[in-house]
């Protein structure tokens, strides 16, 4: 197996710095957990993803182990509505 | 979507940082057989290092890092003498265990030579191939998957492609990309290319899940017109940890390798066993490797075959791509998943563990759960699109590939008739790991379409 010369991506777009979500990554900085809900210590890993409208965080934690999810709220509280 | 210091430390491969830490316990190929039967020794590129790999007249390997301990010339232009390897600077000598045992230009009377060491690996040879570990002692072992030791007829196609290994690992756990990427655009590459692109990968998901097991996570999925009770959910396939994939269907058992060489290259070889129901057995006096293209001769991807648009979606998203500004969705929550799997060998490794899929225990073969109808695409139909559509079109042995397939299909029509069983080649039949009753412990849940 000789390496090839790998010439470089045609201008691939995942090159660049997409400066269009600065706001996303600001949210993210100050809204993705930091702390255990079930042991209260340092969260290992916060993984960003959506659901419709809502922001959700995969978390595990490296001390005891914990995995779930995390949702962002804002001030409104939703509850469901009965069929009428 | 990650912070730019998650992105960095789930990236690195250098020595020294707690994923580069968490890569220094496995085995990698960093060559075929072959290359060191032709001239016997190879400059190595693996996890950011450089490496002189031989091989001695009498079959012993040995791999060190390519910087000479006494003033750093290559030892990748060595001389192999007896089992050890010479450097073509001064012609200090060490052997296999890293021991320097010459020192021409120094007294006989001095224990100089004892006092300098190279830091050897261990290496082996398995399947064609040549791997060696570069990590600490002590190496665990070679684990002996079952592609590498199983009946059948093999190639290795391969490619270095410029980018960063974790991004095709985040493909294996991703099961939408198949029907938009090999069904809707390989679709439409073939309309204005002219060919039709295979029915089955544009086939809908509808349920996809994934679970944790002792060689990374299996990933299931459900395709329309398709239930739980089909292979592609039941069994499923896996993303071995940290590098690999386990792929298969219609006879065709593959392992997918993509190998860290450094930050932002990254070796990607299909390693693949032709062994379908009804196989007889095909002498190879040695296995052919043949490259796949990247990019054709105007510089831009080479799409109009599956592993194509699968480097293209890779490289595009850049050499590392910016994790900081993604979007997943809930479609995306095998990739979380993963994330936190290395996440958490990061910890293991920092704490003096083992990380996932490291083995001690020796054994003869490691048989991985792969799912045998993928797609429901039926067998010979789903090994021919294999042969045209994907990489093995390029391989040197395509037609003795498809002569295996069709002879095959034939024999087991004829047995059928004959009311006989045909042959099944040993291994790489995938079983289930789903209890029945049971969810995937990620679920995307069923997605109405």
């Amino acid at each position: 197996m000789t390496r090839s010369d790998a010439p470089l991506p045609d201008g691939s777009p995942g090159a660049r710095i997409d400066r269009r979500f600065a706001a996303e990554v600001e949210a993210h900085r100050r809204d993705a957990p930091r702390f255990c809900p079930a042991c209260a210590r340092d969260l290992g890993l916060a993984t960003e993803f959506w659901e419709g409208d809502q922001r959700r965080f995969y978390c595990w934690c490296a001390s005891c182990d914990w995995t779930g999810e995390v949702t962002t709220t804002g001030e409104t509280a939703l509850g469901h509505e009965p069929q009428h | 979507m990650l912070t730019a210091e998650q992105n960095e430390e789930l990236t690195a491969v250098e020595a020294g940082t707690p994923m580069g830490e968490v890569l220094r316990r496995y085995w990698y190929p960093v060559a075929f057989t072959r290359e060191l039967e032709e001239f016997p020794v190879k400059r190595v590129e693996l996890l950011g290092d450089f490496f002189a790999l031989w091989r001695s007249p009498s079959g012993k390997y040995g791999i060190i890092p390519e910087p000479c301990p006494h003033r750093k010339a290559s030892m990748a232009y060595g001389v192999v003498e007896g089992d050890g390897l010479r450097c073509p600077y001064h012609g200090w000598k060490f052997d296999t265990d890293g021991a320097c045992t010459d020192q021409p230009a120094e007294k006989d009377n001095t224990n100089f030579q004892e006092r300098v060491r190279a830091t050897a690996g261990k290496v082996e040879e398995l399947g064609g191939l040549v791997w060696a570990y570069v990590g600490p002692d002590p190496a665990p072992l070679l684990p002996r998957f079952d592609v590498y030791v199983m009946d059948g007829f093999r190639d290795i196609g391969w490619a270095d492609i410029p980018c960063n290994y974790v991004q095709v690992m985040e493909n294996a756990v991703d099961p939408h990309h198949v029907e938009h990427l090999h069904g809707r655009y390989f679709e439409f590459i073939g309309r204005h290319e002219g060919f039709t692109a295979p029915a089955s990968f544009g086939k809908k998901h509808q349920r996809i899940g994934f679970d944790a097991f002792e060689w990374g996570i299996i990933k299931r999925r459900v395709l329309a017109g398709a239930s739980e009770d089909n292979d592609d959910w039941k069994v499923g396939h896996p993303l071995v940890f940290p590098y690999n994939m386990r792929v298969g269907g219609g006879g065709i058992h593959q392992m997918q390798i993509r190998v860290p060489i450094n930050r932002t290259t990254t070796r990607f070889m299909l390693y693949t066993v032709h062994a379908p129901e009804g196989y007889e057995p095909v002498e190879q006096q040695a296995i052919p490797d043949y490259e796949i293209p990247v990019f054709d001769e105007r510089g831009h991807h080479v799409v109009n075959y599956v592993e194509g648009q699968d480097i293209m979606a890779w490289v595009t998203q850049g050499r590392i791509t910016d994790r900081t500004t993604e979007h997943l969705g809930r479609s995306d929550i095998g990739v979380a998943m993963l994330r936190k799997m290395f996440r958490q060998q990061m910890a293991a490794v920092a704490k003096g563990e083992d990380p996932l899929g490291t083995i001690r225990e020796p054994h003869e073969r490691i048989d991985l759960p792969c799912e045998k109808d993928k797609f429901h695409a039926g067998g010979a139909a789903f090994a021919l699109d294999f042969c045209d559509m994907g990489s093995t079109r390029y391989s040197p042995a395509l037609e003795t590939i498809r002569a295996v397939h069709l002879s095959a299909a034939e024999r087991v029509a004829a047995d059928k008739e004959a009311g006989r069983p045909s042959f099944i080649p040993e291994g790489g039949i995938g079983t289930a790991t789903l209890a029945p009753e049971t969810s995937a412990q990620v679920d995307s849940g069923l997605i109405p379409r």
